[in-house]
């Protein structure tokens, strides 16, 4: 398929097109209008006077490349990388062309002709989105051919378009009402209505999250290149020809996804729109949070549109470095879950062993009654994967203050050898984009389709354009791409290690080779077995690279975690896994954040104090004596470092209901009242930060990958300690359908549209077309 | 290797930041390089943070029960003096 | 005099501003639904498997393509799956599907593309009648309407016993020996009302008519003798300066 410039010409040029593109939607807003001012102005500048030579000298964004061709978009000179088409030069000259079925990310389809351009000496109009430059091509975007050629394919789109814009999820940020206000005529001429009217065609149902109204489809076919292309689930076709032609699943079929909601994205009309916030908003109204996602460990950047105090929708935002333009279903749709099941206010257990609602105040001098009663040896910390850094940090301050030791997370890691020492042992080193770069990727024990599909959709994207070669161990599942499957367990994994496998060979052939371990893999008791063989082969691997001459730095090894903030929580310096908890049997836990159910009541001591924070009554709320109600991930001003070990920073788009807090503020308030000099020494969000900074300077440097090295010295670590030995058993997958997919996190729980979707998938994979 | 000892309980967490390519780095890197190894060999249960970041003052931070601290800044100081200030750091907090 | 004109003049309501109807939206252009609908008939379990035979035949065609794209062959093997059951049930692309190792889309994308591929039951006849515009000017109408009395069924449909379905095609290239029916593979050109009937009571006793033209002549020369071409053909050099 055609590809201008490979992977990295296209992501250079989507850079660029940022500049001048609406992020979240489409191509067209006012912006275009001045551009195409702009691009005017500069047209009848050069034709003002005699003849002005066209300006020389390079374009201010492609820089000249040894064999760049000149081109020229309205008499404005550019230089381009061969292979470039002529709307991705005219976007490097700040002209943007109209366009319905052309995406920067998605094949090249040419059907919707809204991109016409007069090309001299052509005597046709030539669809820019697929025409390659020539040297010395001089284009005009805005000549009166030009603009009847769009006024003409815009006319014909809307012959055959339902007049619903009042009624129309789509309209406010809809490209065919951009477009047909800059570009299309001003009158109608259809009269057509009187006689046979508009095509109607029946509305498809492909599950509870996207809406589909097919009247308002003009084929542009993006939602079948994406599900083809990015999705790797080929559901969506086009079935029929010419008048007839119908864009669905021609069976009563799901559109078997996690990533389906991203079509209500590209979808240039109102065809498919969102399900859940059908008929709830139009975009004007809303307000724009840019955050950080939580719901796996990758940190999408999503954008949260909230009004009047709720959230209305999630949007991605385009980030190349972590999830380009998608999103996965989860993170799109999770927020109705913010919505229920919250803890609004403080509790604690009265004398009947009910939980009472009392005030702060109450709330923080019972607990701390309780906590003064017990020595720090005694106590205990557990902290889910939802917490924000700012919040651990004042939790392990707190409890080291108090002389507590033991604080851990949910989620186990490795403690063995350097553990979580280095940071090169629990991050994913090679960056997700590392992914395009590598030409051979070994994933164990994950399901990474499920656990990162944002990054399943990059290893795909990888194996269409760059021929990577994907090999798993672990259970086998459907990873939308051909995986070379060696075997479910650990064993297979030792013998790679010990170069001892036939696979081996072709391992220690690649030049970059990525290794990348499923946290799912690291969480029972294969798990230490799992890393020590992980970080043995990935040493071996790195030093053949190096023996061979490459003086880059490749790092082989990666480890990609479920949840957001495990990583944070290892940077900070907690222990990983319950099972300190359960050794010391404490009298005071402190939970935070952790519903998944890891420690029972049974694992304390009998008369054991629970104390819960968090913002869902789920199961740790369940086992606690006192709760204490603390914000969710929209609702603060929160860091969380994703599994590349990048801290990002989330914002507040809502307020906690009811009288919840922020969580580091809850903290803060409790050490007033403990014993002794436990009171936290910082007031304000900046103070806190200032003390995230001690612990680990990076937290503070939003936005970047800060590297970690001495891989060496892990391995040495590993090595002379004696190698774990392992039961042989099948490193399980802990999501391995699409059902399992949706209901992971408290949040994710609480949520009526992800049971929907659970229950679709089921029904879908009772039915005879399966998923 | 001379100085490499078990540090002792009251010592309850060492973070050590460093750059991983400036100059005043050199000594903790080759620190990292060569000691620390052998010093988690002899302390299993002590948590050695190791938190790169880049163009930073290297620091050296040692945590005692209740929450106690100290650092130190490692600039341009070679591994030994480093090896030298952990060692003194484990007998406990002191003003600095 | 003069207001009575004026009132009469106001009366004229052009037609731009007369109050719409209820609009209507462009009548369907063809006859098949582009959606899939199961029914007891035509489902996913409604058995189908290619025979020994067809599937070495798919071999033979797949052997065509290079390696990797055998998704080249699915019309052919479509076809191959039509002509086996006669028409194509769901349960047909699916296998289809499975044989070229292709999305299950993709198949029935291709299916729905082309009108040759029937996909719900077709009689063991498909009788298809020509009526463009040159066999409609030699009388296909009546052809179309001699079939329908005599199979008792309307254009689209399938008689009873699963043996003949009537539909009505475009042109079938046949213009000279027009008007002509098409009978799965066969043509049936240059017809009268009585060849049809003949064509259909053969059928009907399971006896195959001879294709071709029905009134005598052999394909499209005219019926009279020729009347060009009548001499001997030059031979080579015809026509040529001498110096070649």
């Amino acid at each position: 398929m055609f590809h201008p410039g490979g992977v990295h010409g296209a992501r250079h040029i989507a850079q660029s097109l940022h500049h001048v593109k609406n992020a979240i939607r489409g191509t067209c807003s006012s912006k275009l209008l001045m551009q195409q001012k702009a691009a005017a102005a500069v047209a009848v500048e050069s034709k003002k006077g005699t003849v002005t030579p066209p300006p020389t000298g390079p374009a201010p964004t492609a820089p000249a490349a040894p064999n760049s061709v000149e081109v020229y978009i309205d008499d404005k000179m550019v230089m381009v990388e061969p292979g470039t088409t002529v709307l991705q030069a005219a976007a490097l000259a700040g002209v943007e062309i109209p366009r319905f079925c052309y995406h920067d990310r998605l094949s090249i389809a040419g059907n919707c002709r809204m991109c016409l351009v007069e090309v001299e000496k052509s005597v046709k109009p030539v669809a820019s989105c697929a025409m390659p430059v020539m040297k010395g091509m001089r284009v005009k975007t805005n000549s009166p051919m030009t603009r009847k050629a769009r006024e003409g394919v815009m006319e014909f789109l809307l012959m055959n378009h339902p007049l619903d814009c009042p009624i129309c999820d789509q309209g406010g940020e809809c490209d065919l009402q951009d477009q047909s206000m800059m570009f299309g005529s001003d009158r109608s001429r259809f009269t057509d209505i009187k006689f046979d009217g508009k095509r109607a065609v029946e509305d498809k149902n492909i599950g509870p999250l996207i809406k589909t109204i097919m009247n308002r489809c003009i084929h542009c076919t993006r939602c079948i290149r994406f599900g083809s292309e990015v999705a790797g689930v080929d559901d969506l076709g086009t079935t029929g020809r010419g008048n007839e032609m119908q864009v669905g699943t021609y069976v009563e079929k799901l559109f078997a996804s996690e990533l389906s909601g991203n079509v209500i994205d590209l979808c240039p009309v109102g065809a498919l729109t969102s399900k859940p916030y059908a008929f709830t908003y139009r975009p004007w109204e809303l307000r724009k949070h840019e955050s950080v996602d939580v719901m796996d460990g990758l940190g999408s950047a999503i954008l949260v549109n909230s009004r009047g105090g709720e959230i209305i929708r999630i949007l991605p935002r385009v980030h190349e470095g972590i999830n380009e333009e998608w999103i996965s279903d989860k993170t799109r749709f999770v927020y109705d879950g913010l919505k229920r099941q919250r803890l609004t206010q403080p509790m604690l257990k009265n004398s009947q062993g009910l939980l009472e609602p009392v005030d702060w105040e109450d709330a923080l001098s019972g607990i701390a009654a309780r906590i003064n009663r017990v020595p720090g040896q005694e106590m205990a910390a557990l902290v889910g994967g939802l917490c924000d850094v700012e919040a651990l940090t004042a939790l392990k301050d707190l409890m080291n203050r108090l002389g507590c030791e033991t604080l851990c997370t949910e989620e186990s890691f490795p403690m063995n050898a350097a553990g979580t020492d280095l940071r090169s042992n629990y991050l994913l080193n090679t960056k997700i984009t590392g992914v395009e770069e590598a030409d051979l990727v070994l994933l164990i024990g994950t399901n990474i389709r499920f656990e990162a599909p944002v990054l399943n959709a990059r290893i795909r994207k990888a194996y269409l354009h760059n021929n990577l070669r994907i090999a798993s161990i672990g259970e086998r599942v459907d990873l939308r791409y051909e995986t070379d499957f060696l075997g479910d367990s650990v064993h297979v994994l030792a013998q790679l290690a010990d170069g001892d496998h036939k696979y081996s060979e072709i391992l220690s052939k690649a030049k970059k080779p990525m290794i990348i371990v499923g946290s799912s893999s690291l969480q029972h008791g294969d798990g230490t077995a799992v890393l020590a063989n992980a970080i043995v082969l990935a040493d071996s691997l790195r030093s053949k690279m190096s023996s061979n001459g490459d003086e880059s730095d490749w790092k082989v090894l990666n480890v990609l975690h479920r949840h957001a903030n495990q990583v944070g929580a290892l940077d900070l310096g907690y222990k990983a896994g319950p099972s300190a908890i359960k050794q010391m049997q404490p009298k005071v836990l402190f939970m935070m954040g952790a519903d998944d159910g890891v420690v029972q009541r049974r694992d304390l001591a009998g008369d054991a104090f629970v104390i819960y924070q968090g913002h869902h009554g789920d199961k740790g709320a369940e086992m606690a004596d006192a709760v204490l109600p603390g914000a969710a991930y929209t609702e603060k001003y929160a860091t969380y470092v994703n599994t590349e070990g990048r801290a990002q920073r989330g914002n507040v788009a809502v307020t906690p209901p009811g009288m919840a807090r922020e969580d580091w503020k809850i903290l803060r308030a409790l050490s007033e009242f403990v014993r002794g000099s436990s009171v936290l020494p910082y007031d304000s969000l900046d103070e806190v930060r200032k003390r995230l900074a001690e612990i680990a300077p990076h937290l503070t440097r939003y936005g970047q990958v800060e590297d970690a090295n001495y891989f060496r010295q892990s391995k040495d670590l590993v090595w002379n300690a004696a190698r774990p030995g392992h039961s042989g058993q099948t490193l399980p997958a802990q999501q391995r359908e699409l059902e399992d997919f949706y209901m992971t996190n408290t949040i994710s729980r609480a949520s009526r549209t992800m049971a929907k979707c659970v229950t679709a998938a089921r029904h879908q994979k009772s039915t005879r077309y399966g998923l | 290797m001379a100085g490499i000892r078990a540090l002792g309980a009251g010592l309850k967490e060492l973070r050590i930041h460093m750059c991983q390519k400036s100059p005043s780095s050199q000594g903790a890197r080759d620190f990292m390089e060569s000691f620390y190894v052998p010093l988690k060999q002899r302390n299993p249960e002590l948590p050695i943070l190791v938190r790169e970041c880049s163009e930073i003052e290297p620091r050296l931070w040692a945590r005692y029960g209740y929450g106690a601290e100290t650092s130190v800044p490692l600039s341009n100081m070679n591994k030994e003096s480093i090896m030298q200030k952990i060692n003194e750091f484990a007998s406990g907090p002191r003003m600095r | 005099m003069l207001p009575s004109i004026v009132r009469a003049a106001t009366r004229y309501v052009s037609p731009s501003t007369v109050s719409r109807g209820i609009a209507s939206s462009t009548p369907v252009l063809s006859s098949h639904l582009f959606v899939h609908r199961d029914t007891d008939y035509n489902n996913p379990d409604v058995p189908f498997e290619f025979s020994p035979d067809n599937m070495k035949r798919i071999e033979a065609i797949l052997a065509q393509f290079p390696d990797g794209h055998k998704r080249a062959g699915v019309i052919p093997i479509l076809d191959l799956a039509q002509r086996q059951h006669g028409w194509l049930p769901i349960s047909a692309m699916h296998k289809v599907a499975e044989v070229l190792d292709m999305p299950r889309m993709r198949v029935y994308e291709v299916a729905t593309f082309y009108t040759m591929f029937n996909r719900q039951p077709t009689g063991k006849y498909h009788v298809q009648v020509c009526t463009t515009t040159p066999c409609m000017l030699c009388g296909a109408e009546a052809v179309r309407e001699r079939l329908k009395e005599k199979l008792g069924i309307d254009k689209g449909q399938t008689t009873k016993d699963g043996m003949f379905t009537l539909s009505e095609v475009e042109c079938l290239g046949a213009c000279v020996n027009a008007p002509m029916i098409q009978v799965n593979d066969d043509f049936y050109e240059d017809l009268s009302l009585k060849d049809v009937d003949d064509i259909i009571d053969n059928l009907r006793a399971g006896k195959r008519p001879t294709p071709g033209p029905r009134n005598g002549r052999t394909c499209s020369e005219p019926i009279a003798g020729l009347t060009s071409l009548t001499e001997e053909p030059k031979g080579p050099g015809f026509g040529l300066q001498a110096g070649l």
